[in-house]
């Protein structure tokens, strides 16, 4: 019997370890942060409050957006809805929005486009990164910014090889390591989501500027947003990273969401034209495997709700539905490894939100 | 539901496992009357266990996950002036699941050296007691979560050692150990983390990345208690090189709150061989 009361000990040390609530059921009222955002009441915007708290009991279930962190939802410029589901610092801290990156860079780029300085989007991109280039096969000279803007370099590198490549090998030279890549498709010809495409923007922005993405989007993006705290890493020779690596406060996100909303404006500044709002967020290609979406230069398109939205993966989405001036913003959990299993797909989050954006649309 | 089978299903093989053991005890006290030998002066222990592991880490969620591994183990035990010195070391792995069936892995590699003389002692039993240090590092890899970084709870710590040793037979010893941090470092990872992907192709990773950002520590901060049973077969030196085994439970807890709770539990059903020099 003495022999045995190890293991009673054991199974008793075992019952010290449980598992903890990770959802909490916490305010949804905003509170006035004097951050740029008007608080107002979804009844006072036109929004059904049951139809929060009904999306807000489902963010709660455990086993439903399991990696959700935050919900907001802005209205008329208002923010009207806003809940953190693990804890509330994490409205004033910056989270990874992972993808979501990649319609921030589509946003300098239209900033670079709308001041004169960003070619045609006819370019190839040799043109603008000619060192780089000799001796290329000649058909990815012919890879021009419109096919990075929509997933169609042909450039044969997937996400997962491209983290580890570009960010821990480090190449000497990252531009012509992409490039050197071997083409699935002549380029122009197929939609094949990559990570390797809108690096490519990035560097040419570099390129062209003389300097990085992200010094631009401080310039010319977050300042005329007031978003003050954000972090954007970076590759090994100082690169901003174009498709993943930015960091903002859930509100942040939003107020992007609510520029887009409102054609390119906040708070009666024109952040981008609307002319690039347009041109963005249109449908350009058939994304595959998504019959329910379009894609437009690193926005995806909802056609059944007349919107577009970000999407980054574990689940990090700004979903606009400009007619409506309708933002919807879920931050969650960046690192996720089962997209299924947290959330992390664009049109779970689509239907999730149906009874606030269907409600208005015609 | 299959995972939470297998596992109770372990759980009962591994306590079939202690009662063989201990019948083994038994049988050996019935054939071992022979005259009592000293110990080899010096014994080098190599092992091998099988374990069940559970971890909690909140830094990524809440939920505990839980599951079997493999350990290996050496050792060295000699004495050591009026002392016993115990160094050993020992690396594992167990894969992980938590209720919803999310898979996750930890890995750990220990190593530790305690030294204890005898304070009492009795007919067939004496107990020991000493200072013992200890370098542990555990990475939990907690993948279905966060697939980009591992977590980890690396720390280096002073306390005291117990040692209980009672004689079954001759040969035979029931053996019990047990030690726990008073003080030390700790490193832990930051509550966020910002980059993309971490460098874990360096293998030297996953033994400088649990001392960096360490900080200093007291009982009350980081929780390290082991404990061990073990049914020992000494080595003996008059016939040339003795042989030994040793049959045991190894139990550890590991915890901190720094910056957000971290809990590590873990038993090990082990066997070793034992050489005397």
């Amino acid at each position: 019997m003495k022999k045995i009361a190890p293991l009673a000990l054991v199974a008793a040390l075992c019952g010290c370890l449980f598992d903890k609530d990770f959802k909490h059921d916490g305010p949804t009222t905003p509170e006035q942060l004097g951050d740029g955002w008007e608080i107002a009441t979804p009844q006072s915007v036109g929004l059904n409050p049951q139809s929060l708290a009904a999306i807000h009991k489902v963010l709660l279930d455990p086993e439903r957006f399991v990696g959700a962190l935050a919900f907001l939802v802005a209205k008329d410029g208002r923010l009207v809805f806003e809940t953190y589901l693990e804890k509330l610092a994490d409205r004033d801290h910056v989270h990874h929005l992972q993808s979501t990156t990649k319609s921030f860079t589509s946003l300098v780029l239209g900033i670079a486009r709308d001041q004169g300085w960003f070619p045609g989007l006819d370019t190839p991109v040799c043109n603008i990164v000619p060192e780089h280039c000799q001796g290329l096969d000649p058909r990815k000279l012919s890879i021009t910014i419109d096919d990075l803007l929509t997933m169609r370099s042909g450039l044969d590198i997937e996400n997962d090889s491209f983290s580890v490549e570009m960010w821990i090998d480090n190449p000497s030279d990252p531009i012509r390591y992409l490039l050197d890549k071997p083409l699935y498709a002549d380029p122009g010809a197929e939609f094949r989501y990559r990570d390797a495409d809108p690096q490519l923007v990035s560097y040419a922005l570099q390129q062209l500027s003389g300097r990085t993405e992200e010094s631009l989007a401080a310039e010319y993006l977050f300042a005329p947003l007031g978003i003050v705290d954000w972090y954007w890493d970076n590759g090994g020779h100082g690169e901003t990273m174009g498709a993943h690596g930015l960091h903002l406060r859930p509100r942040d996100l939003a107020k992007m969401g609510q520029m887009m909303a409102d054609g390119g404006t906040w708070n009666g500044t024109q952040v981008i034209s609307a002319d690039w709002h347009d041109l963005s967020t249109t449908w350009k290609v058939d994304p595959a495997g998504h019959p329910r979406l379009g894609y437009g230069y690193y926005w995806w398109t909802v056609p059944e709700a007349n919107g577009y939205s970000t999407w980054g993966h574990g689940g990090q989405y700004a979903f606009v539905v400009p007619a409506q001036r309708l933002v919807m913003v879920l931050v969650s959990m960046p690192d996720t490894n089962d997209d299924s299993l947290h959330g992390g797909v664009l049109e779970e989050f689509v239907d999730l939100t149906r009874p606030l954006w269907e409600a208005g649309t015609p | 539901m299959y995972l939470r089978v297998t596992m109770r299903s372990w759980m009962k093989e591994s306590f079939a496992l202690l009662v063989a053991i201990t019948c083994t005890s038994a049988a050996a006290k019935a054939s071992d009357q022979g005259v009592a030998r000293p110990e080899a002066g010096h014994t080098l222990i190599l092992g091998a266990g099988l374990r069940g592991d559970a971890v909690r880490e909140d830094l990524i969620v809440p939920l505990t996950f839980s599951g079997p591994g493999l350990r290996l183990l050496l050792a060295y035990r000699g004495r050591l002036g009026p002392g016993l010195l115990a160094v050993s070391g020992d690396v594992g792995m167990s894969m992980l699941w938590n209720r919803y069936g999310h898979p996750g892995a930890t890995l750990d590699h220990n190593v530790d050296a305690a030294w204890t003389g005898r304070v009492l002692r009795g007919m067939s039993w004496h107990l020991e007691m000493g200072p013992q240090i200890a370098l542990d590092s555990r990475f939990n890899y907690l993948f279905s979560w966060d697939d980009a970084h591992g977590y980890w709870l690396g720390s280096q710590w002073l306390g005291p050692a117990f040692r209980w040793e009672g004689r079954l037979t001759d040969r035979w010893r029931l053996e019990s150990r047990a030690s726990f941090a008073v003080l030390g470092f700790e490193g832990r990872p930051p509550v966020y983390r910002y980059h993309k992907q971490e460098t874990r192709a360096d293998p030297t990773y996953f033994f400088t990345q649990p001392n960096s950002s360490e900080k200093f520590v007291t009982l009350t901060d980081l929780q390290v208690v082991r404990l061990d049973v073990a049914v020992r077969r000494a080595a003996y030196t008059n016939t040339g090189v003795g042989r030994g085994w040793s049959f045991g439970l190894d139990a550890r807890l590991a915890r901190t709150g720094f910056p957000a709770t971290n809990i590590n539990l873990g038993a090990c059903l082990y066997a070793a061989r034992a050489w005397g020099l």
